[in-house]
């Protein structure tokens, strides 16, 4: 247990290492800022009341895409290399569990994950805030310090709209969710050996986890007459793709609306399970590989 | 191959595991998000094209309203109501859950469109057709905040929009009041909107019942010295009223001026 | 053949009608890649596997390894079925055309692949510095992998392999793409191995090599042992003789060949001995370092 925990240990920091010593990331790095000073730029779209809206928008669809390239690419690109270029050998050939490497490799890839989101929420924090600053202080210079009761009304809004603390459960949320396609393009690493096929699958997955509870809903419900393959079509999809629209609750966050932790602890709840679900498929797949 | 039959019996068995699990996980995002049903996402599917669909149920579709809504501003600027009252319509569908976008869909139709339409030049004897035009354009926005109303009633602020409607563009002064008081029932209401239900008592000819309402409102604090909430304004409302209805000395709030 | 109980545990390595089949394609067609194929190392032995390229060497110690699964038959490592950990505990590998993560330096890599093994932080440091100094390559030691030569790179692939002092050595092809000096360090080496009783199993296909190193070799052939046994058995020619003399005058020669011609023995070929390429290769390159 102990030698496990050392063993997936040393493979994760090994990913992360491998990922973060990758031109490709400082790439994205400069994307990420370029995009988000962009954002500080599209505060120009000022929605009048402006809940800074727009502003979150951007900043929670520019973490989900970033997020999504590394989570696509990340296994997707490490763990077919390291099968080719037999690297893995190196490492089976020592008193190593294959699932030791699978979970190492997922563990690698997440805390890369991590870096990534916290880093570009740090900047969004700020850009906010710097945004928020600057609109409430052009209401209290307009006052000269005094302001009337529309304009203490208006500086609140703008201060409960930056500084929403439901913010860090989106974020919380858009982590859990990226952590999800993560271990759905290990598990399928594990199937498969191209890169190109993998990142199609798991983008295939990821859109047919959001159209899941369709698919469920109609196939439970079975108020709608359908043939049987279609019934059973529904059926296959409901019970392997995980249910994407349950992470919907990031949006609710956005617009503004209380979400509690007893909301969002559910859904991390659901998102563990099915990861630990899914690592305990690749390490099945994986045992039985020809390498 | 048996470790893939393994894992493909335990994919199927977490799958009918996690069925009920996901159910009732939608069943309690069904209770933040009011708004969202099922008929929505298959409605939605309807109405938007394919590439926009998928990434509205991607987790994009923040972004993708935010676009649209910009549109909508271009739009608005060309004067195009139609299409500014399409993208409002669809932006409320994408995310039912913001206000924004009930509160400025419905401002666009019910004041800037009936307006511009007011002002519009239309053939010779035919000026009945400019306000049947504008009616038509209130009604819309009226229609939408009352939409959505609906899927927020929590919030004040559209309740705070639609009595404005009544009143701005209605001139309904008593169904004015009415919303303006269903607002303050909810929280994080601004409290000048207490002063617009006496307003629009007052406006409605409802004078005595007016009355009483300024004297709660006066009941309602002991400390009336804050100058940011007009107490003065209040107090001069019960003055006037006290004297029009002809209130007994006694009973006023205030001794008559000399 | 009959053991005694615990024949197993007296072989470093037995292999029992191992088989192996890949499948080519979609349909049923499958490649042969080992053929019933029965192999016993013993402990302590220097073990050549010969045989032409795709003869399935490789596929060979990948089973012994447990990197693939035998389609029947069995392996045993020290007693132990093949794949297990206890099994690869006690063996370190080298394989073809090591390729090694290549974003980290010599002295990451084998911190990393020590603490695969399951040496304690200090001991590894330890160990890790020694082998650096073994394969000779403490100066690089802070360089990335993708800076190495070839023969660097095969060095630091035999230093992860000794990490966790194997008692069985799997070396597949360790000398290919190596220069001749390179190959006799790692010649070296293995002797140096053998020396400490540990075993050494290791393919190649350049038989001079092998020559010099190996107790006993096998030569496969499409996935089957063609010949076994020690160099002294498969290699001497019994009904001939060869002499190598210095200081022989043209006359003092003639004399001889006609006495044994004499004594009814046919002289085959006269020639003057030529010293192999690889030792004036390495004479020369050692003249000057």
């Amino acid at each position: 247990m102990g030698n496990s925990l050392r063993h997936i240990y040393a493979i994760a920091t090994n990913t992360f290492t491998e990922a973060i010593r990758q031109r490709v990331l400082y790439v994205l790095v400069v994307f990420c800022l370029v995009m988000l000073g962009g954002s500080s730029f599209c505060t120009q779209f000022d929605f009048r009341g402006d809940d800074f809206k727009f502003m979150k928008d951007l900043a929670y669809a520019g973490i989900s895409v970033i997020g999504l390239l590394v989570a696509l690419l990340g296994a997707a690109l490490l763990i077919p290399a390291e099968l080719e270029r037999r690297t893995i050998y190196m490492v089976l050939c020592k008193p190593v569990r294959r699932f030791e490497f699978i979970a190492g490799k997922y563990f690698g890839l997440v805390a890369l994950l991590t870096l990534f989101v916290v880093l570009m929420a740090g900047i969004f924090f700020l850009a906010l805030w710097g945004h928020e600053s600057a609109l409430t202080g052009d209401i209290l210079a307009a006052s000269k310090g005094r302001p009337t009761e529309l304009q203490a009304q208006m500086i609140a809004e703008y201060r409960a709209a930056a500084y929403d603390p439901a913010l860090v459960q989106a974020l919380v949320l858009l982590w859990a969710k990226l952590c999800l396609v993560t271990v759905i393009s290990v598990f399928l690493s594990t199937l498969a050996s191209s890169t190109v096929f993998i990142v199609c699958c798991t983008l295939l997955v990821y859109l047919i986890g959001h159209l899941q509870s369709v698919a469920r809903e109609f196939w439970l419900e079975g108020t709608v007459a359908a043939a049987w393959y279609t019934r059973a079509f529904l059926a296959a999809l409901a019970l392997t793709a995980p249910d994407f629209q349950t992470f919907n609750l990031i949006d609710e966050i956005i617009a503004g609306n209380a979400v509690l932790w007893s909301n969002t602890l559910p859904v991390l709840g659901y998102a563990v399970g099915y990861a630990v679900v899914a690592l305990a498929l690749a390490a099945l797949v994986f045992e039985e590989r020809e390498l | 191959m048996r470790y893939r039959l393994l894992a493909l019996a335990l994919l199927v068995a977490w799958g009918a595991g996690k069925l009920p699990w996901e159910r009732r996980l939608a069943a309690e995002r069904q209770v933040v998000m009011v708004g969202e049903t099922l008929p929505m996402s298959y409605q939605l599917r309807d109405r938007l094209g394919q590439g926009l669909t998928m990434a509205a149920l991607g987790g994009f579709r923040g972004l993708a309203a935010d676009c649209l809504w910009i549109s909508l501003t271009g739009a608005w600027e060309e004067q195009e109501w139609e299409r500014v009252q399409a993208l409002a319509e669809v932006c409320v569908l994408l995310q039912p859950r913001v206000v924004f976008f009930w509160e400025m869909g419905a401002w666009n139709l019910a004041w800037n469109a009936s307006e511009a339409v007011t002002r519009a030049p239309v053939p010779m004897g035919r000026i009945d057709r400019r306000r049947h035009d504008a009616m038509r354009w209130i009604e819309a926005g009226r229609s939408l905040l009352e939409r959505g109303i609906r899927v927020i009633p929590e919030r004040p602020t559209l309740y705070q929009k639609l009595g404005d409607l009544h009143w701005q563009r209605l001139e309904d002064y008593s169904k004015a009041a009415e919303c303006y008081e269903e607002a303050l029932k909810r929280p994080g209401c601004p409290a000048y909107v207490e002063r617009f239900v006496g307003f629009a008592l007052e406006k409605a000819g409802r004078r005595r019942e007016a009355y009483d309402y300024w004297r709660r409102l006066w009941g309602s604090v002991s400390e009336h010295g804050v100058d940011q909430h007009r107490w003065g304004v209040v107090e001069e409302h019960i003055r006037d009223l006290e004297a029009e209805l002809d209130v007994p000395a006694g009973e006023r709030l205030f001794a008559p001026a000399r | 053949m009959i053991f005694k109980k615990n024949w197993k545990k007296d072989w470093a390595v037995c292999a029992n009608e191992l088989s192996k089949l890949y499948p080519v394609d979609w349909t049923q067609k499958r490649l042969h890649a080992l053929d019933r194929l029965d192999l016993y190392v013993r402990r302590g032995e220097v073990f050549g596997l010969l045989g032409p390229n795709g003869s399935g060497k490789s596929t060979t110690l990948k089973l012994i390894l447990g990197l693939l699964n035998p389609s029947s038959g069995s392996v045993q490592v020290f007693g132990a079925e093949a794949g297990t950990l206890e099994a690869r505990r006690r063996i370190g590998f080298l394989p073809e055309n090591a390729y090694f993560p290549a974003f980290l330096s010599g002295r990451e890599v084998l911190r990393y692949y020590g603490r695969l093994v399951d040496l304690a932080q200090r001991k590894l440091w330890k160990r890790v510095e020694e082998l650096l100094e073994l394969v000779e390559l403490t100066a690089a030691a802070a360089r990335p992998l993708k800076t190495y030569s070839k023969g660097m790179l095969q060095r630091i692939g035999l230093a992860q392999a000794l990490l966790n002092d194997p008692d069985l050595l799997l070396l597949d092809e360790p000398t290919a793409g190596v220069d001749p000096i390179g190959a006799r360090q790692i010649r070296d080496l293995i002797l140096g191995l053998r020396a400490r009783g540990k075993t050494v199993i290791f393919s190649s296909h350049l038989l001079e090599q092998v020559q010099e190193v190996a107790d006993r070799v096998a030569i496969l052939h499409r996935g089957t042992v063609i010949q076994e046994g020690t160099l002294e058995d498969l290699l001497s020619v019994r009904e001939q003789t060869q002499f190598t003399v210095s200081g022989l005058a043209p006359v003092a020669r003639e004399r001889l060949e006609e006495w044994l011609r004499g004594e009814g023995a046919e002289v085959l070929e006269v020639t003057h001995p030529r010293e192999r390429l690889e030792e004036l290769f390495i004479k020369a390159v050692e003249k000057r370092r």
